[in-house]
């Protein structure tokens, strides 16, 4: 292990990391979805995920990108007219959500494997508990905030970006439209801090990003172990 | 450095901002090029804002220049020179564009320049030899001549061939455009040639400093089949630094001493040759010498010159007598400048390889077709580069006399092409001119020089545009 | 005043990242996320009828199609179209095939149209990486192309949009650029980058040159659009990764080409978050759209005073907006919105004469 470069002396042991202290598996899911059809769709994600193979891994992206490529099928004829959506109003007005905190934030972030190591972001530290702020009412109309500082190894380590890549990667599919990630390096933590933080919260960067198979490929690498 | 280097150009993560060598412009101390600050991979960009290797200096640097490139730049500085192991006999060589450019920055006539710049080498870095590289051109030009024949011979009709003089355009032709490899001549440049003469007159041991215009030079010592014949490039912008860094106060080595000309020139050669130029555009004029090299095969021809698109688009066409009707006998391209150079390899590549979109061509056609009615009669007028026999390129606009390399501290665009007006006309104004094809010349024999260009099968140059178009860094 | 929704057309899942009406206002065209260009018609803005009446050939775009610009004065439209993929598709509609030689006629005949068929006309290729914004010069002339290789390209054609010669490759940014606009009336380009400034770039000899560069911004500028006004004075908005929009004004050109530029206006603060697209309108009011979801309107109530007439949040429910454009439709202020749900909005704009 001493053979990496960016070695972290304080590797910080799985069943360490910081954890919320329920138990209860639904009541864990209901705190971060909140709704019984979420709930079902994160168990059956979560049970897709946790088997952790490459292959069941990959079936899922290759899903993640046929939704996003295949328009509604109803629109490819020329003869119908463009489907209406009803801006004003939107469903689930009136249910009840539960705000995401930290600890979900942390718990979505910290089993990332890094690039470079076969440890997570949160053993190496890379992900702290302590760094994440959430802004969030839990209303399902409003836009919520998500603020991640994250601490490279090493000051110089050009991975940053990729890291950072893997976590917005990783929160935009995990959690609803509304809310909004900026993932930020620790200030100290990097010797091209702004530029890092500016190229992790381009918005246009990323999308091209998600549409280079190279790098994709890593990031699906790094998503591969989370839980 | 390496174990992570080595992991980054295999998936480059590094983002064009923290890796590029590029700033914007020198804004302050036009001639201090920062010994540490060059081409160093991780700093805020704010921090390297002194130097400037702009596009215009290396085609293959936007956002393309790998870890390994950057590696083989920092072998080429004024700090390895002054590093050097002194035991090794030194030998000088300097382009001439350069030394229009350090004349103009120390207010000197060339000449004076010429004698003073002998002086300091001889007299403060122990210098035994100093010379132009005209010699070096003359063999170049005489090997791309006779390659230009051969391909005209065998290609009649077919695609140009370009000449490899220019490192920047080479290596962007063998990075980015490799079908195009197969047109480049595969003649080696007066740097690398004056090298094999200068060593082939002492011995392997001779240490040979080059001036060059252009930082691309750097990337062509580089190649592994140049590093014998050049140890080390720099530009007259580093030269300063070298001078400033050394205490060297250059003017204090002023002469009149013209015998500096022949005891700083090796036996084997001529001095005044050596320093002279030749008739031609201000790069080595490769296009006109091949149109009068065929000139003198067809008695009575005459040398057109025809303007491009833009002022940096030139050829010369050799046609019989007007009278006889004009037929045109050989042709030659000078072509300069990026947007002049993708218009070429977009041309050049589509020729190679049509388009697989099918429609486009059919439909270009039926068009084409229906709508011009192909005025011929302009084609006499204006150059039409693509279908000549030769195009000379250069990346630089105007060619190595605009070289990201020279002292030119100009603010603005048009300063800066003023100011390379002043150096082209003081290039043909005092240098001393060779006609390289002068027969009495005595050359001296070189065995053909050659480069190993990097050359893909098609699949590997599917993969390798698909490489370019995904980019390594996001 | 106020903004009301006219239409939300869902078109993909995805983003959908810029449109663009043909010259004439019927037709919109639009750049999205999964690789396709789609063409919509407005049948008829009283009754609220649009059609989506062509999928251009989406084998052509490799990734997500990021900018569309009709071609002005071109007769059969003409369409170009910029992608990650860092090549730039050129599209015309098809005229009858078998009547070319007619060419003359049906230039003039809107009856050939109908078919909404595009055939694609050339593919430019030259960018390194990928193509970010695209324009055409008011003459439709020159066509502008912009790319994170941080540099603009400008391009030369002739008059089917087949032939592309490249006539200056302008490397000044130093990084990412994100948008190329055109003056409405001159030969002046002024591009948005990520290095946070707005060039203004301007012919010169046989090339261009930049004649002036806009610092001020705090972020990345997104976004900028010159001011319609047909006034000797010349302005451009910006809009930027600092949630302000910054008003410009070119105050003397100098003999050697340069221009002085000032800001004229910070505009009122009315984002929250990055703003990305900001749109000039003719009659004078700028439009500003972004991460937050929200329009913002604003008026210029004194010379160089701004405020804000309307805000509408939630303008894509809560996704973000990525693009924001003014059109007039028989006399009405119509705006669009291009906005991460994959959707269109269309936004009718009424101005209260009485204020």
């Amino acid at each position: 292990m001493s053979d990496y470069l960016n070695d972290n002396p304080n590797v910080v042991e799985e069943n360490d990391l910081p954890s919320r202290k329920v138990s209860e598996d639904d009541q864990l899911l209901m705190g971060s979805v909140g709704s019984q059809t979420c709930l079902k769709k994160k168990r059956l994600l979560l049970k897709i995920d946790n088997s952790g193979q490459s292959s069941v891994q990959q079936a899922v992206e290759l899903l993640d990108k046929m939704l996003l490529l295949n328009s509604a099928p109803e629109l490819t004829s020329d003869e119908e007219s463009v489907e209406e959506t009803d801006g004003e109003s939107l469903e689930q007005t009136n249910e009840e959500w539960e705000p995401v905190d930290a600890q979900e934030i942390y718990d979505l972030t910290a089993h990332i494997s890094d690039p470079e190591h076969p440890l997570s972001l949160g053993q190496l530290s890379i992900v702290n508990l302590e760094d994440i702020e959430v802004h969030d009412d839990g209303d399902y109309n409003k836009m919520a905030e998500v603020i991640i500082r994250i601490t490279p190894t090493i000051t110089h380590c050009s991975l940053a970006t990729l890291i950072g890549l893997g976590i917005r990667v990783r929160l935009e599919r995990a959690l609803p439209p509304r809310y909004r990630f900026t993932i930020l390096l620790k200030k100290g933590s990097h010797t091209s801090e702004n530029q890092v933080n500016k190229q992790l919260n381009d918005k246009e960067r990323v999308a091209a990003a998600c549409e280079n198979e190279q790098l994709l490929g890593v990031v699906s690498k790094m998503l591969s172990t989370c839980k | 450095m390496s174990t992570l280097l080595s992991e980054e150009d295999l998936n480059d993560f590094i983002s064009p901002e923290l890796a590029c060598t590029k700033t914007t412009e020198v804004t302050h101390e036009p001639s201090g090029v920062d010994p540490n600050g060059e081409y160093v991979v991780e700093k805020e960009s704010e921090a390297v804002s002194k130097v400037s290797i702009t596009l215009s200096d290396c085609l293959a640097c936007s956002g393309c220049i790998t870890s390994s490139e950057e590696i083989m730049l920092q072998r080429q500085s004024h700090d390895v020179f002054l590093k050097r192991d002194t035991s090794r006999p030194l030998a000088v060589s300097i382009a001439p564009q350069c030394r229009v450019s350090l004349a103009t920055h120390y207010g000197m006539t060339v000449q004076e320049f010429d004698l003073c710049l002998i002086n300091v080498f001889q007299q403060r870095f122990g210098a035994q030899y100093v010379v132009g590289i005209e010699y070096g051109r003359i063999i170049s030009l005489h090997r791309t001549i006779e390659a230009v024949r051969q391909w005209k011979a065998q290609q009649e009709g077919a695609a140009p061939c370009l000449s490899a003089i220019d490192p920047g355009f080479t290596i962007y032709t063998e990075k980015t455009k490799n079908e195009l490899v197969p047109l480049l001549v595969n003649v080696k440049s007066p740097q690398q040639t004056t090298g094999h003469l200068l060593k082939a007159a002492t011995g392997p041991e001779l240490y040979h400093l080059t001036i060059q215009a252009v930082f691309d030079k750097k990337l062509e010592a580089s190649r592994t089949e140049c590093e014998a014949e050049v140890d080390c490039v720099i530009t007259p912008r580093e030269l300063l630094s070298l001078f400033a860094e050394t205490d060297t106060d250059f003017v204090q080595f002023r002469t009149q001493e013209t015998s500096l000309y022949t005891a700083a020139c090796p036996p084997t050669l001529s001095a005044e040759i050596s320093w002279s130029s030749n008739e031609g555009n201000s790069s080595g004029g490769y296009a006109y010498q091949y149109i009068r090299a065929q000139q003198q095969l067809y008695p009575g021809s005459c040398i057109l010159e025809l303007p491009g698109r833009n002022k940096y688009i030139r050829e010369f066409r050799l046609v019989t007598d007007p009278h006889a009707g004009g037929a045109t006998l050989a042709s030659a391209t000078e072509l300069s400048g990026f947007r002049n150079i993708q218009n070429m390899v977009r041309h050049l590549s589509q020729r190679a390889h049509p388009h697989p979109q099918r429609r486009v061509q059919s439909l270009r056609k039926r068009r084409v077709n229906a709508i011009t009615t192909s005025p011929s009669s302009s084609s006499s007028s204006f150059a039409r580069p693509y279908e000549t026999d030769f195009i000379e390129v250069n990346a630089s606009p105007g060619g190595a006399i605009n070289g990201g390399g020279l002292v030119n501290d100009a603010q603005s665009r048009r300063q800066r092409e003023e100011l390379t007006a002043q150096f082209e006309r003081r290039y043909h104004a005092e240098l001393s001119s060779v006609d390289p094809l002068d027969s009495r010349l005595a050359v001296p024999a070189t065995p053909p020089l050659h480069y190993e260009f990097l050359q893909l099968d098609p699949q590997q140059q599917q993969q390798q545009r698909d490489l370019v178009t995904v980019g390594n860094t996001w | 005043m106020a903004i009301s929704l006219i239409r939300s057309l869902k078109l993909q899942n995805g983003k959908t990242w810029a449109l663009d009406f043909t010259p004439q206002g019927n037709k919109l065209a639009i750049a999205s996320e999964d690789h396709k260009i789609k063409l919509v018609e407005i049948e008829s803005l009283e009754k609220k009828q649009f059609k989506l009446v062509n999928v251009l050939d989406d084998t052509v775009h490799k990734k997500a199609v990021r900018t569309v610009a009709w071609r002005p004065h071109s007769n059969p439209p003409c369409l170009a179209a910029g992608s990650f993929d860092t090549t730039v598709s050129i599209w015309s509609f098809a005229n009858n095939d078998n009547a070319i030689e007619d060419d003359d006629d049906d230039d003039d005949a809107g009856a050939g149209l109908e078919a909404n068929e595009m055939d694609l006309m050339a593919i430019i290729e030259g960018h390194e990486n990928e193509i970010k914004g695209i324009a055409w010069s008011h003459d439709g002339m020159f066509l502008a192309t912009c790319s994170r290789d941080k540099s603009v390209w400008i391009w030369e054609t002739d008059e089917m949009g087949e032939d592309f010669e490249c006539v200056s490759v302008l490397q000044e940014h130093s990084q990412d650029v994100k948008d190329v606009t055109w003056h409405p009336s001159k030969y002046l380009l002024a591009s948005s980058s990520y290095d946070d400034s707005v060039r203004i770039w301007s012919e010169f000899d046989d090339d261009w040159e930049c004649v002036a560069v806009l610092n001020g911004h705090e972020g990345t500028v997104w976004c900028s659009d010159f001011a319609k006004d047909n006034s000797e004075e010349t302005r451009l908005c910006s809009a930027s990764d600092d949630s302000t929009v910054r008003v410009w004004k070119c105050v003397e050109e100098e003999p050697d080409g340069q221009q002085q530029w000032i800001c004229e206006s910070v505009l009122p603060k009315a984002h929250e978050r990055q703003i990305y697209s900001v749109s000039w309108s003719d009659d004078g009011l700028i439009a500003s759209t972004g991460s937050d979801g929200s329009i913002v309107v604003y008026k210029e109530s004194a010379p160089a005073v701004w405020e804000v007439v309307e805000t509408r949040k939630l303008a894509h429910t809560v996704y973000e907006v990525n693009e924001i454009k003014w059109i007039k439709v028989n006399g009405r202020n119509i705006l669009v919105t291009a906005g991460d749900d994959g959707c269109i909005n269309v936004w009718d704009f009424q101005v209260l004469l009485s204020q």
